[in-house]
């Protein structure tokens, strides 16, 4: 969350102009920009149909992203949150077999699944002292070997109707896998703000001795937090194969990178202790927005690369140099 | 009405017969006439006497492998473990997994080759780099077949080959026709930056021709969610579409998802011997989808094990060996298609129904 001034007895539009030019809600403007440009180069990407579109593509990242943001809130990382993905893809594919007859045990496996990755990665980090980047980096490789051990290379199995229709169907001509997703963001705003635990985060992210020394117990609010992004990733993961239909040794590729761009971008700032779930979900957005947009300007796939990476860091440097200064 | 009816129809089929007629007599001859292949620069007709690798069976075979990253790659080396427990002269198979890296595929090499096999398989990562490591068995005496890929030098027993640009031009060529020589397309490749990819995109391109035209191309590494997130773009962006030319893989069936998720008409999308798309193909047939899948097979590993073993048997062997792309149509995709089988299982394959059903968990 972006932390209020204490100036906050100004009226109500100077808030929201404040809002615009804090690190967290800067995205907003980024996104404003992105859709007037796609708005004046094409007819119809802005529209309800393709916006709905994007953030269905967007759902699964977003999700996983929530629970990013609280790692890096903790001034830590999860570069595990994507092989946490393809491993409840095939592991769901597997078990499930198309069927729905084990629908909510297999659920519950992968949360339980997702959990315990989390747990694993916040013992090590935070009892361990492993740097985040390099514990993480390796349950990464640990879980890519299992889903290989369990599929033998090939996933099995099929995702029954009732996940696909979450990840494929619509209420209302809105994406369930979105709706999903905003909720997940809610609960996740909701507990970093509105809570002890993520009041105690957020202290011990910008300031860990002066946490430690308040009595905040720092090494389980960080295994926590590593549990909340494991069972993100698991809940991503059931959306994201609700969605393809079928597990995936390359489906959670490139998430873990994916969800930290988009909590930079959303104002999450690596040196723990100050971001936005909000923001990030809105960094999201802003990368799927990105990513259709140049498709449909029809550029060149190295031209995508190489415009996508520019806007990206100059969407970086901005946060890291005018708005934290 | 009876005859009223068959009047008609006898003029509609008259009618047909004759434009069929005028339009195989009229069409150019460039229209169907099949490319020469794209072969590797150096392609010959050459043998490769084998009688100084000849050696007394039984045989530990090494495999260097390069990536199990797709179910494609995942089903060739099945093939390979399927074809060689049959071979009772064979002893072992070692097969590494360099998972996308040069170096560690080097370092497979060299180590297969001190562990002492007899016989070498490498599907090189990289034609270059894996070049000098593929000389140095050679040199070992270790018979050395390269498939799966090219290799930038002379010094190898044998090389099993796919044309990926008549791959490519196959289906674009069938796209063309059915398009009438014209009209919009759109263009999902495999993964940016492979041979495989490149060849089989200017394969397509070339037979499309400059009567078609295309909407946009975009890399979809043979993926499902790619493949759709790429497809709801085209369709969000072009409203009229006639035409996808896809590589093939999960993306020409997600192609065929998002165009029915978006309540678009099914236009010809072309595929590959892909069951999930298959499948897919098998289901929207009756309501007039059209599609085509050229097909390359995955026990290209297997032709390349009976050359190495045939080697190692002391025969002469063909240095430059070329497995065929065959296709799969609208008649034989009964043949094909395995209703009761994941999406992740290739048609063309060379194991018997019960090995594929215990792999794959078929489940009839």
């Amino acid at each position: 969350m972006a932390l209020v001034s204490p100036a906050a007895s100004t009226s109500a539009p100077m808030k929201m102009l404040r809002f615009f030019i804090t690190p967290s809600g800067a995205v907003w403007i980024a996104i404003a920009i992105l859709l007037a440009v796609a708005a004046l180069a094409s007819d119809n990407f802005v529209s309800g149909d393709h916006l709905l579109n994007v953030a269905r593509h967007a759902a699964a990242l977003c999700i996983a992203t929530v629970g990013q943001v609280f790692v890096i809130m903790t001034g830590g990382l999860d570069l595990s949150n994507g092989a946490v993905i393809t491993l409840v893809s095939v592991v769901a594919s597997q078990l499930l077999g198309g069927s729905d007859q084990y629908l909510v045990p297999v659920v519950l496996l992968c949360l339980a699944m997702g959990a315990a990755v989390g747990l694993f990665n916040g013992l090590i980090v935070a009892k361990l002292g492993i740097p985040p980047l390099i514990g993480t980096l390796g349950t990464f490789g640990i879980l890519k070997g299992a889903a290989y051990v369990l599929t033998g290379g090939a996933p099995k199995g099929g995702i029954p109707e009732s996940i696909r229709y979450v990840g494929n169907g619509t209420i209302a001509g809105f994406p369930i896998s979105t709706l999903c997703a905003l909720a997940f963001v809610a609960f996740g705003a909701f507990l970093l703000s509105r809570t002890i635990f993520g009041r105690q985060l957020v202290f011990l992210g910008a300031n860990p001795s002066a946490a430690r020394l308040s009595g905040v117990p720092v090494a389980r609010i960080i295994i926590l937090a590593y549990v909340f992004s494991g069972v993100s990733a698991a809940f991503a993961g059931l959306l994201a194969v609700g969605y393809t239909g079928v597990g995936s040794l390359s489906l959670g590729e490139g998430y873990n990178l994916d969800s930290i761009t988009a909590a930079v971008i959303g104002g999450t700032a690596l040196t723990g202790g100050s971001g936005s779930v909000v923001g990030g979900a809105a960094g999201v957005f802003f990368l799927a927005l990105l990513t259709s947009f140049l498709r449909f300007l029809g550029l060149s796939y190295s031209g995508q690369l190489i415009v996508q990476g520019a806007i990206l860091a100059a969407a970086v440097i901005l946060q890291a140099r005018v708005f934290r200064r | 009405m009876g005859m009223r009816t068959n009047n008609t129809m006898k003029a509609a089929v008259s009618a047909a017969l004759f434009a069929s007629l005028m339009s195989s007599a009229f069409a150019p001859p460039a229209f169907s006439q099949e490319p020469a292949p794209m072969r590797p620069a150096k392609w010959s007709d050459e043998k490769t006497d084998c009688s100084a690798f000849k050696k007394e069976p039984p045989w530990t075979i090494g495999v260097s492998n390069y990536s199990l990253g797709n179910s494609f790659r995942v089903q060739m080396f099945e093939e390979l473990k399927f074809a060689a427990a049959k071979d009772s002269r064979i002893k072992e198979v070692v097969i590494t997994n360099s998972d996308g890296s040069v170096p560690k595929q080097l370092s497979d090499i060299e180590d297969l080759l001190t562990r002492g096999v007899d016989g070498l398989l490498v599907t090189p990562l990289s034609s270059e780099a894996v070049a000098p490591s593929v000389e140095e068995a050679v040199d070992d005496g270790v018979p050395t077949v390269i498939f799966n890929n090219e290799i930038a030098t002379d010094k190898f027993t044998s090389i099993v080959w796919a044309d990926e640009y008549r791959f490519g031009w196959l289906g674009g060529n069938w796209l063309k026709e059915k398009l009438g020589g014209k009209g919009n397309v759109v263009v999902l490749e495999g993964m940016a930056g492979t041979s495989t990819s490149d060849l089989r995109t200017r394969g397509a391109l070339e037979a499309l021709g400059d009567g078609v035209t295309i909407l946009a191309r975009q890399p979809a590494d043979w993926a499902y969610d790619k493949g759709k997130a790429a497809m709801q773009d085209f369709i969000s962006a072009y409203p009229e579409i006639d035409g996808v030319y896809s590589q093939g893989g999960a993306m020409s069936q997600a192609a065929i998802d998002a165009l029915t998720t978006a309540g678009k008409p099914l236009v010809p999308v072309t595929g590959e011997g892909y069951n999930g798309f298959l499948k897919t193909w098998a289901a929207n047939k009756d309501k007039g989808f059209a599609s085509i899948g050229p097909d390359e097979p995955t026990w290209q590993s297997v032709e390349a094990l009976n050359q190495l073993v045939a080697c190692l048997a002391g025969e002469t062997i063909e240095k430059w060996h070329e497995i065929p792309i065959s296709l799969i149509t609208e008649e034989n995709l009964g043949d094909f298609v395995k209703p009761s089988c994941p999406d992740d299982v290739w048609a063309n394959t060379k194991m018997d129904y019960e090995t594929i059903k215990t792999l794959y968990k078929c489940t009839d």
